[in-house]
């Protein structure tokens, strides 16, 4: 089928890119870790007591090698466990913004006129609030806890996707297939849906990678200022927790939760890079 | 074969879009009827509102800026007589692509080019047919063979972009055909194409058009072709009908000074003529006929606005023409 020769080339076209590679690998290490914690199978319990409260990291077990926490818990295992909700706020924030953000940006960009007015306005005026003090303000309203995380940050970044839809609906409306849908009495739904939405598909596999980094980076965020997750490890309560005592040079806690969130989204960011490469035709240089 | 009733009778259309220097008539005022399998030419330079004319029709001009802003279109079928322009949205959608259909001048951009050709065709059959895949793919191989396109069932699984020109047109006439409509509206469907692939599509069309028993609609500028298929012509000019009759009459004896112009700038042996001067602006149309600033006839009982009379003349047929002197 074309189909599949189509999505050959495209996998073909990542999978020479030797980057791209390694960091889908880390970031399937990092979805194979959330997933082993999720079921319990490894660093479990997560709250048990190592050792003594601060001790320094050692390679006595696997345990301590990134130390302990005030309690004596195993500064790793949090460590471990905090990839489990970073992939989760990811994953089910996107799950909110990009339906979103596309619906949208579908509807403003193909119908014009006052619909477009309203959702350009709405747009502007949401993206003209900081987003940190958005966050805040879903969070207080909702309470705090994973759900109020998962739906701040998916409502609080829709807005690119929905700029990016948006123009891409206002050029390809114009286009002649279109018009030749409606003269065989395609309706304005399977035109927006059916027939423009799978040749701006591209825009939203690759803002659907770029979301995981921002809801990554607010969960820190949110979880920093006390309103993230809650009764779980996230890097975020790491960092929050490590903030009173690095001054006092207990320096392992920070580490661990930054170089946790340091290599998946660097990972993450590489690889959407490389994503748009391969998916954007006007991006690609070669024919194959 | 059927009787003379009209299936398409438009009255009195008038299209207005509304653009920064005001708004512009790019259709007015124009009364034209379709008989049942026959096939009206409608010709006239480009900008003259043609294709607006047709996409009125359907219903298919974009509003805002676009809006036909008088008029009535009937259509006339076994289910009774209908005015397109007073339908629902969803009425007329269902005859859209189901009891007339178009085809349009660019074969390149009008398939979708993310879709493979069979499954557009297939969409096309199951927007107004409730049958199933396995069904309409059949019923669109079928199509495509009609159509004659070779190896039909490989071609399918092509995308539009992997097609040539003439290929893609005779995809798009699949479309528009397969759901077997009364009328087809063809606007200008081979100006894109080369000659040789231009006469095997014109020759597909009126077999299609015999096989099927359709009126159409032949958009076009080139008079070759309408003396090749049509019936009957009406000739446009800036937004209005200028001529209009059965096209043999009108090519034997043009008696409006632009159908004239127009047959004598057709190339011939040693003599290429051409109208002087270009179409006027919608927007500052001299008083009275709108031909006048380019016409060698014109005096000064052409500043009043000419009304659209009809002839009487020994062919007996219904003609009529926009012009206050007898050619």
């Amino acid at each position: 089928m074309k189909i599949r020769k189509l999505a050959k080339t495209w996998f073909s076209k990542l999978g020479h890119d030797r980057i791209a590679m390694v960091c889908l690998a880390i970031i399937g290490v990092y979805v194979g870790v959330a997933l082993l914690t999720a079921m319990g199978w490894v660093a479990t319990p997560w709250d048990r007591v190592v050792g003594g409260n601060y001790q320094a990291p050692s390679l006595a077990a696997p345990s301590l090698w990134f130390g302990t926490d005030i309690f004596g818990r195993s500064v790793f295992y949090k460590m471990i466990h905090g990839a489990q909700v970073a992939l989760s706020i990811g994953f089910l924030s996107a799950l909110i913004s990009i339906p979103l953000g596309v619906t949208l940006g579908a509807l403003a960009g193909y119908l014009g006129g006052w619909v477009d007015d309203v959702i350009v306005w709405f747009y502007t005026t949401f993206s003209s609030i900081p987003s940190i003090l958005l966050l805040i303000a879903i969070a207080f309203v909702l309470g705090k806890g994973m759900t109020t995380v998962y739906i701040a940050i998916g409502i609080t970044s829709w807005v690119g996707l929905c700029r990016v839809i948006r123009g891409e609906f206002m050029k390809h409306k114009e286009r002649e297939y279109v018009l030749a849908a409606q003269s065989l009495g395609a309706s304005t739904f399977s035109r927006i849906f059916k027939h423009i939405l799978p040749k701006v598909f591209h825009q939203v596999i690759i803002s659907f990678a770029l979301q995981f980094q921002y809801a990554i980076k607010s969960e820190v965020v949110l979880s920093y200022l006390g309103l993230g997750a809650q009764g779980r490890p996230s890097w975020g309560l790491m960092i929050d927790d490590a903030k009173l005592v690095i001054g006092r040079g207990l320096w392992w806690e920070l580490t661990a939760a930054t170089l946790g969130m340091f290599f998946l989204l660097l990972a993450l960011n590489v690889f959407s890079d490389s994503l748009r490469d391969a998916l954007d035709p006007k991006l690609s240089t070669t024919f194959k | 074969m059927k009787t003379a009733e009209n299936v398409l009778e438009i009255k009195n259309l008038t299209t207005i879009f509304d653009t920064e220097n005001g708004p512009l008539s790019a259709v007015d005022d124009v009364s034209l009827t379709l008989p049942a399998g026959k096939t009206l030419g409608l010709v006239g330079e480009s900008g003259c509102g043609k294709s607006v004319t047709s996409l009125s029709v359907l219903r298919l001009i974009p509003d805002p800026p676009g809006r036909v802003s008088k008029g009535e279109v009937w259509y006339t079928s076994d289910a009774g007589r209908v005015d397109l322009l007073k339908l629902s949205s969803r009425e007329i959608r269902r005859i859209r692509g189901n009891e007339i259909s178009m085809i349009f001048q660019e074969p390149m951009t009008s398939l979708n080019p993310v879709f493979t050709v069979g499954n557009q065709i297939i969409e096309a059959i199951r927007i107004h047919r409730n049958v199933s895949k396995q069904n309409a793919y059949e019923t669109a191989l079928q199509m495509l063979e009609k159509v004659r396109i070779s190896d039909p069932s490989e071609r399918m699984r092509d995308y539009p972009h992997q097609l040539s020109g003439g290929m893609r047109q005779r995809v798009m006439i699949a479309m528009a055909l397969v759901c077997e409509p009364k009328i087809l509206i063809a606007d200008e469907p081979t100006t894109a194409l080369d000659v040789t692939i231009q006469a095997q599509i014109l020759e597909l069309l009126r077999e299609l058009r015999n096989q099927m028993g359709m009126s159409m609609i032949l958009i076009t500028h080139d008079l070759g072709v309408v003396a090749q298929m049509a019936d009957e012509i009406a000739v446009m000019y800036a937004g209005k009908i200028v001529e209009q009759g059965p096209v043999r009459e009108v090519f034997k004896h043009p008696r409006h000074p632009y159908t004239l112009g127009l047959l004598r700038s057709l190339p011939r042996a040693g003599v290429l003529e051409a109208i002087p001067g270009m179409v006027p602006n919608l927007l500052e149309l001299p008083p009275g006929c709108r031909f006048q600033a380019r016409c060698k006839w014109f005096a000064e009982d052409c500043r009043v606005e000419p009304e659209l009379r009809s002839v009487v003349d020994e062919s007996n047929g219904d003609r009529k023409v926009r012009c206050v002197r007898d050619l």
